[in-house]
């Protein structure tokens, strides 16, 4: 069964948000957290970001029905970073942003721990800054 | 598993060898079967060959239930906690890359492969190991356990009840 979409109605007409929309304002709040090493898409993801595309919502479910919407996150965390505060973070980052930016209500933001990366030190960071420059 | 399921699941797997090895032996033509089965098929033994029966399929049962139920939990991830804003998880994949990374840092363990399994009160680690042989073997895994508990307590927020830890092999050099 297909579940009806929310609708924002007003006296010009009708605002329908696309969950793709949801699922990149979702990843943009997560990744921004610190301790987040990266959005775990699945390998086709990964690739189709190689070749070029970036893709914002990789990495992110997303569940809207009338009422409220679910949240699903697949992370990858850096190593060293408490793994309970850092996913609280998520959790509270991602409503913020969906609900003031969407309007919708955030039932639940579930975090997966995918994976786990070492942070890249320091000198190789500053090389990264360098090259970028 | 718990113990018993594992003494029960030996047992089984051991009259399952005698069985295949009886009836090699029959088709080899080393035994003649025709005796026994005459003897267990009887009137007098007819019943006592069915409960046996029952009971071999009860138990290939039970096993099948309880290796299909390991899974669903390998797949479904480990929960670290649940609030009102929703629920953490990781995958086990995730857990044996934190004990991974987390091992590192002791010096002299040469290769080291981690497995989780998760009951109702928490975590059982199992690390397989491979060490320098100049090191003391106790003082190695204990500082293992030490800091496998230590960083899936504290950073994975996981409730680690044991970390076992078997020694495999000696590898000398860097």
């Amino acid at each position: 069964m297909e579940m009806k979409r929310p609708e924002i109605a007003n006296d010009m007409g009708v605002v329908r948000i696309a969950d793709e929309v949801v699922s990149t304002v979702a990843g943009l709040a997560a990744i921004e957290v610190e301790g987040v090493a990266s959005m775990s898409g699945g390998w086709g993801t990964d690739l189709v970001e190689k070749l070029g595309k970036k893709n914002f919502g990789k990495g992110i479910r997303v569940e809207i029905n009338e009422q409220e919407t679910t949240i699903d996150i697949f992370l990858s965390i850096m190593y060293g970073y408490p793994i309970p505060q850092v996913a609280e973070s998520v959790q509270k980052e991602v409503r913020t942003a969906v609900e003031m930016m969407t309007g919708l209500h955030v039932a639940a933001v579930n975090v997966h721990i995918v994976s786990v990366t070492m942070a890249k030190p320091a000198v190789e960071e500053a090389a990264d800054e360098i090259e970028a420059e | 598993m718990p113990i018993l399921w594992r003494l029960l699941l030996s047992i089984y797997n051991i009259l399952m060898i005698l069985v295949a090895g009886v009836f090699l032996a029959a088709s080899l033509s080393i035994i003649d079967l025709q005796p026994y089965l005459e003897t267990a098929l009887n009137d007098q033994n007819r019943l006592l060959t069915a409960v046996i029966a029952l009971s071999i399929i009860f138990l290939a049962l039970v096993f099948l239930i309880q290796s299909c139920k390991t899974i669903s939990i390998e797949d479904d991830g480990i929960v670290v906690q649940e609030a009102l804003l929703g629920q953490v998880s990781m995958t086990v994949a995730a857990i044996e890359l934190l004990i991974m990374k987390s091992v590192r840092q002791i010096d002299g363990i040469k290769d080291i492969r981690p497995r989780i399994r998760k009951d109702k009160t928490g975590l059982t680690v199992i690390l397989d190991m491979m060490i320098n042989p100049e090191l003391n073997v106790p003082e190695v895994t204990v500082a293992t356990q030490k800091i496998v508990k230590e960083q899936l307590e504290n950073m994975g927020g996981l409730q680690v009840n044991a970390v076992k830890v078997r020694v495999d092999d000696f590898k000398a050099g860097k």
